[in-house]
């Protein structure tokens, strides 16, 4: 008698596992976002901290900077959009995605502070595109059939 | 590189690793109890922060172009943890995935 009454509620419950979601709650779209708030915020870092006298230990009077306060506010922020994609997420595939960082810092820096990108560097942004190519094209098509 | 400060970089690594494990536990499952998710979280802080310490004790030894690059093999490293800690399933296709994009991490941060 409890099996006949436990199995609807086990498939409800099943059902529930995989809500639909909101295209603002998409768990691949926060690991894209913490991607660019990793890199927004690594590029205010470099700009805040070259605008102020170095020597301090660890980088201290870089404390003064605005656009370290706004670096370490998208740190903040980039790790409550982490946690969000972690819930449904496996961490294997979300840390591999998150090597996005690679290409973007990179791309940021030389459009934002005009800094070089060798060609040995271009070949890795290539490469790591690749990479993480291999990894989210079924993820693609599995968001495709849902 | 010494074997010191090999040693030194697992450990950053390893800490940063273990932080981000306790994010997924933290995250991953239903909060049982109220202190659950904070408690987890609070512990991949501390991880982050410790990995960060090392990390920062390590900068001062090394050119960044040199110590980036083998900083990279935190993506094998992460794959592994994850697999056995929390048993989630590492396919031909991450491995190869994770593959490349730790040889790509290697050239991007290494020169």
């Amino acid at each position: 008698m409890r099996s006949l009454t436990s199995e609807p509620d086990r498939v409800l419950k099943s059902e529930q596992s995989v809500p639909k979601m909101a295209w603002y709650l998409n768990p691949y779209l926060h690991i894209g976002l913490n991607v660019i708030l990793t890199a927004v915020a690594n590029i205010l870092f470099k700009a805040g901290s070259d605008n102020t006298p170095g020597g301090s230990l660890l980088g201290v009077s870089s404390f003064g900077s605005p656009a370290v306060w706004m670096g370490i506010g998208c740190m903040i922020c980039a790790l409550f959009v982490w946690l969000h994609a972690l819930r449904f997420v496996p961490l294997i595939i979300a840390f591999s995605l998150a090597a996005a960082t690679q290409i973007v810092i990179p791309l940021g820096s030389w459009l934002f502070l005009g800094e070089q990108i060798s060609l040995v560097r271009w070949a890795g942004i290539v490469i790591v595109t690749l990479g993480i190519m291999i990894i989210a094209r079924p993820l693609a098509r599995l968001e495709e059939r849902l | 590189m010494t074997l010191f400060f090999f040693l030194l970089l697992l450990i950053s690594n390893s800490s940063a690793i273990a932080g981000q494990l306790c994010f997924k536990r933290a995250m991953g499952h239903p909060a049982l109890v109220p202190w659950h998710r904070p408690a987890w979280i609070g512990a991949g802080l501390v991880g982050g922060a410790i990995g960060f310490f090392f990390w920062l004790a390590l900068l001062p030894h090394f050119p960044l172009s040199k110590i980036f690059p083998i900083e990279a093999i935190d993506r094998p490293m992460m794959a592994v943890a994850a697999s056995v800690f929390l048993r989630e399933k590492l396919t031909t296709r991450l491995i190869l995935g994770i593959g490349v994009i730790t040889v790509g991490a290697v050239l991007v941060s290494g020169t």
